[in-house]
This record gives structure tokens, sequence and C-alpha cells, in this order.
């Protein structure tokens, strides 16, 4: 059987479709499962051909993103079979929606499906926000779509400047208008827009004030999907399209980059130490994540481009757990506001074994897929700019510092909360136990045995960093 | 010509249809005669009577047109007082705006003109809410016989200076004689009069109490056939008399639809009656589609005809949302739309693509008409253009969105009413829904 792009595309659009036929809650979110893990087998075997040089449809870059959104979207699915959500057929749907977006947006080469693809997922995500927010917010929605939305609109006009500018024949084919070589002050004055709508996307420091909101008023499954895929976009965006088309542009303007995701980071790190909220120090953990990435990127260098990329997949694993896990407490709880919380530990002991594994690698602690990332990024940055270097150290001790904090405050100590909440006592099903086994498993798998990431990302750093020092 | 003598029977046949105990089958008879109306629009493609002509850009308006009249005739409701009369009027309006997509002569526009208004005049009195209704009435009466003033004013002083009421000599008058400062002060006002009608900005003071005033139906109408019709009748005008001094016109043209958009969407934002905030948005989408025409490329009437197309059928689609959720005493406000999720799903479906459209989302038709107008800005080298129009799209999508998050905000439980949908008016709504993302899909169907 032929699997290309738009087999999955298709499959994941017509699962779509017939989820909401499924009125039963027990059948839907089964017939879900199935279909997602479908989808999974169908881009593992994509991805193995392409990988292989047997059917090379996706590079390696796009096998990546791929992988990580074919893989999550079982996985926030079943993280769901305990406490379904209301009239739940039609959250799948919409989940596969996403799916069909993110899918369509990480296989084209077509930039003005990009774009439309790009635009698209926000449909979805906005209609689950509204849909199954918590505290109602509505306020929060609509900042989230302003932001979102006029970054599409900077990616519209950069993409537009881009297909028109050349003379002669135009191109929407992305590998075309990286080989359209542009003059450069177009390319330093293109670089702002763009960089613009990818940054409010991922989000990094000062375009990120929508996210700690929305993320913290998403229901979980939502804020799952929200920071572990959503964000990726943004980045994805960077490696396929800003660097490649500019290189010019973004050898000028990456000192500045860099120095607002440095800023950021520590901006980011030191709100995070004084949230009062679980799910909000998870949010601006978030945000200091991707600055992170931004910051191994930009770096300019072959290890930071690759630290990137590897700090992205496991940000992916991690947030899924840690914002699965913020829902489990909150379930279980009653309350995610710290001070209220303690003692975890004492009446769950494997849930706080599990968050303290999705804590190690959110840290970056050694034999974690953290570590990794985090390594490499520091390595590439202090290779060329080694006082920028430093300082991105000083944005890991604040990490360690205000997880840690998270850890202390709500495993340990005395446990506060009253005992009167009935779902405490019930054990986790052994649905969430997949997903929790699953997600720390790879923390420390990938973390001891980095390899199969670090070959995948090389050839993506080896072209960038090679388009950028020329 | 057979369409318009379709139109007549229909509307004689309304009108007289009640006395001979029709009247259940009136909608019905009417809807079949419109749409039988619209199959026949494009049998002649290319010929001239003496004072209309037709081409295929008439053709691809009129079906417009005739497509929107005969979705807001769908709109109204089955027990509406004096069914027939008022059906008659809508009729004899869609024939007033195919005069003026096919006109060729002046007076063929103002008649034309008179006949879509007068019609209209009488209807938006027929509201629940008398006073605002009245208002409404008296307000688009006083304020369209102005601007019927004015173009007549404005034909009279072409004639004057050219001898003829005809486009084409008109226009090959102006090919051979520079334009004297009468004949510029005629087109001036010529062009003011059909502003006027299109709501475009400096004129667009009645749209808002109008639109509020109205019944919905007929707000809907207002909102897709008149303004299609205005702006294709400027349409000809602009290629026939302007096109030849373009350069002078288009600057002013484009002012005329930036301050469109940028007053409609601001004066959007602060609205808190439904009617209102979608008179302003209609105001700003007047401006976006004055973009095309103002430009003169030799895309625009395709342009346009998309924009209208993909407008049409969001404020359709809301106006037949709100036409369902209004209670008949109070005025439509934000809060009218709260908790429809949880009332009705298809119709939180059809607002939500609706909304989706006219902001511009891709997947939807909105976004596409939005990018042709952006790429043939580009084309022409309007960087500050593309920049205003992308500005713009996301001061809409706030107010669209504001909409859209009290549709789906939790209702009380006092008014947690199930509203229910006969079967024609669900497929209605599906059909609007999948026209909207089938053209916003795959938009070469429709190009």
């Amino acid at each position: 059987m032929m699997i290309t792009p738009s087999v999955l595309l298709l499959l994941s659009i017509f699962s779509a479709a017939v989820l909401p036929f499924f009125k039963n809650t027990s059948v839907s979110k089964w017939v879900a499962f199935v279909l997602s893990s479908l989808i999974l087998v169908g881009a593992l075997i994509l991805c193995h051909f392409s990988y292989y040089g047997i059917l090379p449809m996706l590079d390696s870059l796009s096998i990546i993103m791929v992988m990580i959104t074919a893989i999550s979207i079982p996985l926030v699915i079943l993280s769901t079979f305990q406490f379904p959500p209301d009239s739940s057929r039609y959250f799948y749907s919409l989940i596969f929606l996403l799916e069909a977006a993110l899918l369509s947006v990480f296989t084209t080469r077509h930039a003005l499906i990009f774009y439309v693809s790009w635009e698209a997922s926000i449909i979805p995500a906005l209609l689950m926000l509204f849909g199954w927010q918590k505290p109602r917010l509505n306020t929060v929605i609509l900042k989230f779509f302003l932001y979102t939305f006029a970054g599409g609109m900077c990616l519209l006009f950069s993409l537009l400047v881009l297909y028109y500018y050349p003379a002669g024949a135009h191109s929407f084919d992305i590998f075309e208008l990286i080989a359209t070589p542009l003059p450069h002050h177009l390319q330093i004055i293109l670089f702002l827009p763009l960089f613009l709508a990818f940054a409010i996307k991922l989000p990094i420091f000062p375009f990120h004030t929508w996210q700690p909101e929305t993320y913290s008023s998403a229901s979980t499954p939502t804020g799952m999907l929200l920071v572990a895929l959503l964000s990726k976009l943004g980045l994805y965006g960077i490696l396929r399209i800003l660097l490649p088309v500019l290189p010019f542009g973004s050898e000028v303007w990456h000192k500045g980059v860099l120095v607002l995701a440095i800023g950021g980071l520590l901006y980011s790190a030191s709100i995070a130490l004084i949230q009062t909220n679980f799910r909000k120090v998870l949010a601006y953990s978030s945000v200091s994540h991707c600055c992170l990435m931004v910051i191994g990127v930009f770096s300019q260098s072959f290890q930071g481009i690759q630290g990137g990329i590897v700090l992205m997949i496991a940000h992916t694993v991690n947030t899924l757990g840690l914002f699965y896990m913020a829902g489990i407490i909150e379930r279980r709880t009653g309350t995610l506001e710290l001070d209220k919380l303690g003692g975890i530990k004492q009446r769950f002991p494997l849930l706080a074994t599990a968050f303290f594994v999705l804590l190690l690698g959110s840290i970056a602690f050694p034999l974690t897929n953290g570590f990794v990332g985090e390594f490499l990024i520091l390595w590439g940055v202090f290779s060329t700019h080694p006082i920028l270097g430093m300082i991105t150290g000083i944005g890991f001790i604040l990490g360690a510092w205000y997880m840690l904090n998270l850890f202390q405050r709500t495993m340990l100590g005395a446990t506060t909360t009253s005992e009167e909440h009935t779902l405490s006592l019930i054990p986790l099903p052994f649905s969430s136990l997949l997903v929790i086994v699953t997600l720390c498993g790879s923390v420390v798998l990938f973390g001891i045995y980095p390899k199969p990431l670090l070959a995948i990302s090389a050839p993506i750093a080896k072209a960038l960093s090679a388009g950028v020092s020329k | 010509m057979i369409v318009i003598l379709i139109l007549i029977s229909t509307a004689l046949f309304a009108m007289v249809g009640e006395f001979f105990g029709l009247g259940k089958f009136l909608k019905t008879i009417t809807l079949l005669l419109l749409f039988t109306a619209l199959v026949f629009t494009y049998s002649h493609i290319s010929a001239s009577y003496h004072m209309l002509s037709f081409s295929c850009v008439s053709a691809v308006f009129s079906s417009a047109i005739l497509l929107f009249s005969l979705f807001t005739t769908l709109l109204v409701p089955k027990d509406e007082s004096m069914l027939g009369s008022k059906l008659a009027l809508l009729t004899f309006s869609t024939i007033g705006a195919l005069l003026m997509v096919t006109y060729s002569h002046f007076v063929v526009l103002f008649l034309g003109i008179e006949l879509l208004s007068i019609p209209l005049y009488v209807l938006s009195a027929g509201s629940h809410i008398k006073s605002a209704s009245k208002e409404a009435a008296l307000k688009y009466f006083l304020m369209g016989s102005f601007a019927s003033t004015i173009l007549l004013f404005g034909i009279a002083l072409i004639y004057y200076e050219t001898g003829s009421f005809y486009l084409s000599q008109i226009g090959s008058f102006l090919s051979i004689h520079s334009a004297s400062p009468i004949l510029l002060v005629g087109l001036l006002l010529t062009a003011v009069a059909l502003c006027f009608k299109s709501g475009l900005a400096p004129f667009h003071m009645w749209v808002p109490d109008v639109y509020e005033g109205s019944p919905s139906y007929y707000t809907a109408f207002m909102a897709t056939v008149t303004k299609m019709a205005s702006f294709f009748a400027f349409f000809s005008l602009i290629f026939f008399c302007f096109g030849i001094a373009q350069s002078q016109w288009s600057t002013l043209f484009i002012v005329i639809a930036l301050i469109s958009i940028t007053l409609g969407n601001i004066l959007a934002i602060q609205q808190d009656s439904i009617k209102r905030l979608l008179a302003y948005s209609s105001i700003a989408h007047a401006g976006f589609l004055f973009i095309p025409l103002a430009l003169f490329d030799p895309q625009s009437s395709m342009i346009m005809s998309y924009y209208s197309l993909a407008y049409g059928l969001s404020s359709v689609g809301l106006f037949m949302v709100i036409s369902k959720l209004e209670n008949g005493v109070d005025l439509p406000t934000f809060s009218t739309f709260k908790g429809l999720s949880s009332k009705n799903k298809t119709l939180t479906a059809l607002a939500t693509i609706s909304l989706l459209s006219l902001a511009g989302i891709p997947l939807t038709a909105g976004f596409f008409a939005k990018f042709q107008i952006l790429s043939i800005a580009y084309l022409q080298g309007h960087y500050g253009i593309i920049a205003f129009i992308l500005i713009n799209a996301v001061i809409s999508g706030y107010y669209y969105l504001k909409i859209l998050s009290h549709i789906f905000a939790p209702v009380g439980e006092s008014d947690d009413v199930i509203i229910t949908l006969s079967f024609g008016q669900k497929l209605f709504a599906y059909v609007l829904i999948f026209l909207t993302m089938s053209i916003g899909i795959y938009p070469l169907f429709c190009l």
C-alpha cells in the first residue's frame, strides 16, 4: 500500500468527519484512539520509507514533526480515557481536525498551503478552547486569537513578498524560494515580520503574554495539545522558512534575537519562580524553554541548531507529561493553587515519582532527554558567543530552581488538602498509567540513548549552519 | 431579458396569488420561479437591447444577485403578514438590481436604483419593533431620495457636456476630449450617489440605523443584493467613464476605500447591538470590495464577484441565525447570542463558519477573497494598502471573535430554550456552510 502524506491527511479528515456519529462516549473514545493509532502506524511507515530513502517524500525535519504529531495525538486521546470531556465526540473530532492541519503544515512544500494550514490550525484550537474551557475566560481566548491572527497576517505578508519578488516565474514552492537568493536589504527588512509571526506562535518574550493565561484556562487535553504541538509550529517555521530563505537577514539579526531570547529565558524563569498556580509555573517554564530553543537555533552553530531540534522533541514529551500531571492533580485535589497543595507524595507515591522523572527531564538533568538538547544548545552558544553562553547558563539554574521549588511545594511537606475528595481514592486506571509510563520511559530512554535523535537532526543542522556561515 | 420577464411574472403572481387561495404555496412557487430565472441567466451572454447590454461579466453578476435574492427570500418566514405583497416587493427590488447590473444607459441606471430602493423603503418599515423600524424606514427614504437627487444632478451634468446617456458614447467622448470641470463634477456626483448606495465611508450614515431597524431578513437582502447591485453598477461606470483618466480617480477611490475600512472597523468595535455591528462591518467590507475597483485592475470583476459571494454567504448565514434568535421585542445584542452552542448545533456551526469567513480565516471563503485583493494590490505596488488591509483584518477579527465567544458562553438557568429548525432550514444552513467551505478550500471552482 502506498502511504503518502495526503493519505494521512485524508485519514485524519475522515476520522474527524466520522467521529460525531458515535454518540456513546465509551465507543467514541475507542474509535478515536484506534483511528489515531492507525494514523500513527501510517506515519511510522511513511517516515521509515522516507528516512531510508526507499520512497523519499519527507525530509528529516518533516519526519521529526510528523512523528511528534502522530505520537502525541494518541497519547492525548488516551489521557482522556478516564474522564472524557463533555460531548466528547465533537472534541475528538476537533483533535483530528487539528492533526490534519498540523500534518498538512509539516509535510507541504507549497508556501500558500503552509500558510493556509497554519491558520487553519487555529480553528480547531479556538473551538476546543471555547467549548471546553475551564474558568470561562473569553477575554483570554480573544487575546490568544488576536495574537495568533496578527502573527498569521505577518506571515501572509512575508509570503506574498517572497512569492512576488523574484522577476520572471513566481513560485510558492518553498524549496524554490530557498534556491532564489534575495537581495540583502530585502532580507533584512523581511526578517522582521517573518520572525514576528513565528515568535508569537512559539511564543518567545516579549510576544508571550497570551500564552500563560491561555494554557492555564484551557482544559487539560487542550492545554496538552496547545503546548506540545501548536507551539512547535513556530520553531518549525523558523527552521523551514526563516533560516533557509533569509540566511543573510538571520545573520544580521541573530544577535538581537539571541539577546531577546536570553532576556526572555531569564525573565520567564524569574516569573515562574513567583507564580502561585501549578499550571502557570508550567506555562512560564514552557516560555523559557521556547526561548532556549530559539537561542540554540539562532546560535549560528551546528551544535546549537541540533540542540534546538532535540530540545523541541524533548519539550513535547516533557510538557505533555507535566500538563497531564497538572490535570490529574487538579482532578484529585480540586485545586492547583500551590498554597493549598502539599504532601501529594504520601498519598500518591507513583504520581510523585512520575512527576519527578518528568521534572528532571524538564530541568535537563543528565541522563534525561532534556539534558541532551540543553547541553548542545549551551555548547553551540558558547562556541560562538561565550558571554551570552554564560548568561544562558544562569537560565538553566533558575529553571532547576523553580521546578524543584514546585516539586517541594506540591509533593513534599504535610498534606494540606482535605481528604473529602472521593476521587482521590480511586487509583489511576490503566490508560493513564500507560500514558505516564510511555512519557517517563521516553524521558529516560532518550536521555541514555539519544543517538536516533542526534542522527535524524544532524542533516538539518548541517544544512542550516552551512547556509548561515556562507 | 427572459430573466427580467420571468421576474416580472413572479412579482405579479406573488401579488395576486393570495386572492386565488394560493397563500400556502406562495413562497414555494416564488422560490421556484426565482430559481428558474437563475437558470436562465446565462441564456444570452452577449446581446444588447436598447438600453441594456448583456455580457459574460454581467451574467456572473446577475446570477450572484439572483442567488442571494433566492437565499434571502428563503429566510422570510411563512407566517409573515401580507406575505404575497412582501415577496412581490422583494422581487421588484431584484429586478431593479438586475437593471443596475445590465444598464448601458444612465436612465436605466436611475430606474434600476429607484426600483431597487422604493420597495426596500417599504419593507424596512415592517419590523416588530415599531419605533426603530419607522425611524429606519424614514431615514432610509430620506437619505435614499437625497442620493437619487445627487445622481440625477450628476447625470444631467454629464449629459450637458457629452450630449448622451449611453455609457459607450460617454466613454468615447472622454477618450477624445479632455474632461471639462462640469463633466468632472458630474462624474463625481454620480460616483457619490453610488457610494451612498453601497454604504461607503463618508456617505455611510444611514447604514447602521437602517440595518438595525429593519427586520433581519430584509437586512440580509440589503447587505447582499443591494450592495452587490450598487458595486456592479459602479463597476460598469468606472470601466466606461473613469477608466480613461484612471490615475486621477484611483487615489480618490483608494482613500474612500481605506476610510471605509478603518471607520467601519473602529466603530464596529464599540457596538453592543449585533445588527449595528454588522452594519459597520458591512461598511468595512464595502471598503474592501472597493479596492479592486479603485485599482482599475483587469481582474477586478472576478475578484469582486468572488468577494461579494464570500461576503454574501456569510452575511446571509449570520442574518439567518439572528432572525432565529430574535424574540421580536428587543434589538439583538451580544447577549442574544449567549449560549447558542448549547441551544442548537446547526446554528452554532453556521454562525461559527460565517464569522470565521467574515474575519478572513483560511479554509473559508473570506480568506481567499481578501487574499486576491492583497495580491492585486501587491502586483500594482501598493504596499501601504497591504499593510493597511492586514492590520484591519486583525482589528475586525476582534469583534467577530467577540460574537463567537458569546456563542460559546454558558447559558443561565432561565433561558435554556432549545431552538428547533425545520428540515428545510437545516438543509439551507448546511448548504451555506458547504458553499462557504468549498469555495474557500477550492476557490478555482468559482473563478
